[in-house]
């Protein structure tokens, strides 16, 4: 039986005010595989998770979700999503980490849309995982960077997602945190067979944890597994030495 | 004047009703703006209904029947800039707004100049508040429990972040047009309250003194909206007794409040820690 790709595109391009930000990207997800995102600032890398959120619009191409067209897809439920440091983070936010938490069940709720008591459960889950009950009644506002990042994942992880989509989730963790992190990222994508997509920059560590690597410069420079990726003899000029960091240190997933 | 006569003129009753609903409007709006950094939305609309109310009595009709489509589609525009032309959303308001006032100032130069009616939108003058204004802003209010009782989840989450609401299938321009509709039917019902010079200090103050204390988004919402009728009840008591500018009082008193509440807040985190509050 073939199974369904939880994310197919075919020559996927995006123009923005007379500029090609992506360029025919063509690739494909099985469920349970984790795709690392890289490449240099400016390539495209945050556009192209965009444009799998339906948050804009390709010029070009066509973008498949659970083997259904982006634009009738629906199930925004089965999609966690975790996106860069929010921009316009207000500080002085007064919603609690409880409350935050609980918006990630939104998408699979209809009008109106409630967080019912039975969703209890799922948000002191996802709360455990992330360590983060005991400050589960402060404001969000109050909580250190870290603590932030880790009720937005949280949030990205409440609802049981199967696809998860990452835009450089560890920025603001500490070494203990990311290491945490990545042990419930592999848990999810081992046990739970949970897709990912993760936008990083940490090519040191993306090694260690994903199956794929998708390199972009405005257009798909490289797509596949770790092993052709280590073949490949390209991505030196920019990885540099990292690239062998990435290779000593993969595991086999 | 015995204080418990006051109440008992209609023009008083229908002042503080309409008064109300219009604060407890502006107030629980006001706390989704200003979170949204939209905060001078409400002047750049008041601005607009000046060139409405001008438009109004330009052509002889009542100013609030004419100012509500002008202003509403004037909201849609500021919507539209930031959405089509990606101007920031101080830059779109500052568009419509001056496009308001110049409007405004052409209309009524035409018209033979400023008159005093003019000049009672521009100040406010809730004594001359009418029937059809009480009703309008009960229905309203109501409307506005409406949204948000219905739409509370998502309106936090719009309002938190916009694009991981839409991420997970929200329909974030349907509700940011309601949000924007309901606030410029509010500033125009709101200049007969404080005047258009003053209808954004109901819109930010009593938000911005709830954001001092508060501890959650409901409780933030409820307090903003206590604050603000609290506020109007006590500026018209005030200004009645002193014989004082209504719309003038009712924002000294929302200010007053504010001050008490970051006192409130500053104490407290020392207290707490033995130095301020750092929310970073």
């Amino acid at each position: 039986m073939q199974m369904t790709d939880v994310v197919r595109t075919e020559n996927l391009s995006f123009r923005f005010n007379g500029v090609e930000i992506l360029s025919d990207i063509t690739f494909a997800l099985e469920k349970g595989e984790f795709l690392g995102i890289v490449g240099p600032n400016g390539s495209g890398k945050t556009t192209l998770i965009r444009l799998l959120l339906g948050l804009i619009k390709p010029t070009r191409g066509t973008i498949a979700l659970f083997g259904r067209s982006a634009d009738a897809f629906t199930q925004w439920r089965k999609i966690g999503y975790l996106p860069q440091k929010i921009a316009a983070f207000n500080p002085h936010f007064p919603a609690t980490v409880e409350e935050i938490v609980a918006l990630g069940l939104l998408g699979g709720k209809s009008f109106p849309r409630r967080v019912a008591r039975t969703d209890r459960r799922s948000i002191d889950e996802a709360m455990a995982l992330l360590d983060i009950t005991s400050i589960g009644n402060k404001l969000i506002g109050e909580l250190s960077g870290g603590q932030q990042q880790r009720v937005l994942i949280a949030r990205a992880l409440v609802a049981q997602p199967e696809l998860l989509i990452l835009d450089e989730p560890t920025t603001a963790l500490d070494p203990e945190g990311r290491e945490r992190f990545f042990g419930t990222l592999r848990s999810l994508n081992n046990h739970k067979a949970v897709t990912i997509i993760m936008i990083t920059h940490d090519i040191g560590t993306i090694g260690q944890h994903a199956s794929k690597l998708l390199y972009l410069d405005k257009n798909l420079i490289f797509f596949g597994g770790f092993d052709d990726f280590c073949l490949s003899r390209d991505m030196t000029d920019y990885f540099g030495e990292h690239s062998q960091h990435l290779i000593c240190h993969r595991h086999n997933t | 004047m015995d204080f418990l006569e006051l109440f008992s003129h209609g023009f008083i009753q229908r002042a503080l009703v309409a008064g109300c609903f219009i604060a407890a409007l502006c107030s629980a709006l006001g706390t989704f703006l200003v979170l949204r950094r939209l905060s001078l939305i409400g002047d750049g609309l008041a601005h607009v209904t000046f060139g409405g109310v001008a438009v109004g009595l330009l052509f002889q009709a009542y100013p609030f029947y004419v100012a509500v489509p002008i202003v509403a589609a004037s909201a849609l525009g500021i919507l539209k800039l930031i959405d089509k032309a990606r101007l920031y959303g101080d830059a779109a308001i500052g568009i419509v707004s001056s496009l308001g006032i110049a409007g405004g100032i052409l209309i009524a130069s035409v018209a033979g100049g400023f008159n005093v009616d003019l000049f009672s939108y521009l100040f406010g003058n809730i004594l001359a508040i009418s029937y059809a204004e009480v009703w309008t802003s009960v229905l309203l209010c109501l409307c506005l429990i409406a949204v948000i009782t219905l739409s509370y989840q998502e309106l936090l989450a719009i309002t938190f972040d916009e694009e991981s609401a839409r991420a997970s299938g929200i329909r974030t321009e349907c509700i940011n047009r309601i949000l924007v509709l309901l606030t410029a039917l509010t500033v125009v019902l709101a200049m007969r309250v404080v005047g258009i010079m003053l209808v954004s200090a109901l819109l930010i103050i009593p938000a911005v003194t709830a954001l001092q204390f508060a501890r959650g988004f409901r409780t933030t919402i409820v307090i903003s909206c206590l604050t603000g009728v609290f506020s109007v009840m006590a500026g018209i008591t005030i200004s009645f007794l002193l014989d004082l500018p209504a719309g003038a009082t009712i924002v000294m008193v929302n200010f007053a409040l504010f001050l008490l509440s970051f006192a409130g807040a500053r104490l407290r985190g020392l207290n707490a820690s033995g130095r301020p509050p750092d929310r970073a």
